[in-house]
């Protein structure tokens, strides 16, 4: 009788110290996530909510490093305001504009004033890493970084493709660019189409183009010379 | 009758020299009050007020209430100060004291120690930790209220935490006049409620 009784109670012991150990974790996880600003002067009014801190702002905010002139925000730290110089690294990724809002709990970004972004893309493991230069009016990040929504004459040049649109959406999950709204594709050799929707399959090295009935997909490609590829 | 006058003669000069004697007292009491505020330095332009009766210290700035020590019972005997040439009153056992602007609280603080110059009306706090009404806090090891610039000045390390985030800063400086708090060469860490 005994033994079954002090195997039952192991077992629940066990399982309790499993379900403690599994909280802890999770706590010890929740603690994880935090913005760190760091700044040369920090300024705050009597009564006042709003906190400015400038002159070599370093931001750590998810897997980016942000650096800028200045930084403003509320107490709470809900958004902060970025301007000035505004540098962005995430891992090898690079993105400039003068202006940067971010929403810190949402984890939404947006840069504005003019933004060149640098992402790069290798398409196999081990292999070189390409860049895709992306410069549009506003560029809207999101979801830790992964999407990124391009507005306002997008310009996108990858490989020997120069791309242009209205908006363009580069998702890195799914790793495709997909253009939006008057997009002209041209590469160097001359060859151009132009649609209304375009969409670039990093992985099959594709691009789709689509377009309506009012605006057909037009397109002109040069044949290579013999002797060329 | 003659009597009687000559009583009320009597009476007259004893009621005058009650009357001398209650003025000179009261002539007595004004001099020494005044001795003892020349001896720690408040006869000054009245800036600074010394309340003995409920143990505190008041610093006021061009008319407006600045701090307030509530000192518990101990004031050490006045230090001649070389460098400034004035008397610093070495506070201790302080169980609380006070920022204030515009007759509100700023912070409230605690102290180990206070030292106060009678003559440029400046104050030492050793060992601080400063609080806001909202629930802000800081400490460190030193901080200088100057009177003449109106400001109070943390030279050392300051670390604290304000509206969840950690701080940490080089240097603090509270300018009354601007209504301005600066920190430099800040880092802050807040941490953010994962989804």
């Amino acid at each position: 009788m005994f033994p079954v009784r002090k195997k039952k109670l192991s077992l629940i012991l066990s399982l309790l110290v499993l379900l403690l150990t599994l909280t802890v974790l999770e706590v010890l996880a929740k603690e994880e996530e935090k913005i760190s600003i760091d700044g040369d002067l920090f300024t705050m009014f009597f009564n006042e909510d709003i906190i400015t801190v400038e002159k070599s702002v370093k931001i750590l905010y998810m897997d980016m490093i942000i650096t800028a002139e200045k930084a403003q925000y509320k107490r709470n730290i809900e958004e902060v305001i970025i301007e000035d110089n505004v540098l962005v690294r995430q891992e090898d990724n690079i993105i400039k504009s003068p202006y940067l809002w971010v929403d810190v709990e949402e984890e939404y970004i947006i840069f504005s004033g003019g933004v060149e972004a640098t992402y790069f893309y290798a398409q196999k493991e081990g292999e070189e890493k390409e860049a895709i230069y992306i410069w549009s009016d506003t560029l809207d990040v999101w979801d830790g970084a992964a999407s990124a929504w391009a507005q306002g004459n997008v310009r996108a040049i990858y490989q020997d493709f120069t791309l242009t649109a209205e908006e363009a959406h580069l998702d890195q999950k799914e790793e495709t660019l997909t253009m939006l709204g008057n997009v002209y594709v041209e590469r160097e050799d001359g060859s151009w189409f132009s649609c209304q929707k375009g969409v670039y399959d990093f992985v099959k090295e594709t691009i789709t183009a689509y377009g309506s009935a009012e605006d057909k997909v037009k397109s002109e490609f040069i044949r290579p010379k013999d002797g060329e590829n | 009758m003659v009597g009687e006058e000559k009583n009320n003669r009597v009476n007259k000069i004893k009621v005058i020299l009650i009357l001398i004697s209650l003025l000179s007292f009261s002539l007595a009491s004004w001099q020494m009050t005044r001795k003892l505020e020349i001896l720690i330095g408040l006869e000054e332009d009245l800036s600074f007020h010394f309340r003995l009766a409920d143990n505190d210290v008041v610093g006021w700035n061009k008319g407006e209430l600045i701090w307030r020590l509530q000192v518990s019972n101990i004031l050490e005997p006045p230090l001649k100060d070389k460098h400034s040439g004035g008397e610093e009153l070495i506070l201790r056992d302080i169980y609380r004291g006070y920022f204030y602007r515009q007759d509100e609280i700023l912070f409230t603080f605690t102290v180990e120690e206070a030292h106060y110059n009678t003559r440029t009306g400046d104050l030492v706090l050793y060992d601080c930790r400063m609080e806001s009404p909202l629930g802000d806090w800081l400490v460190t090891d030193k901080m200088y209220y100057d009177k003449k610039r109106n400001d109070l000045r943390a030279p050392g390390p300051v670390v604290g935490n304000m509206a969840g985030t950690d701080f940490k800063a080089d240097e603090m400086r509270v300018y009354f006049d601007d209504e301005e708090i600066n920190m430099f060469n800040i880092r802050m860490v807040h941490s953010l409620k994962k989804k």
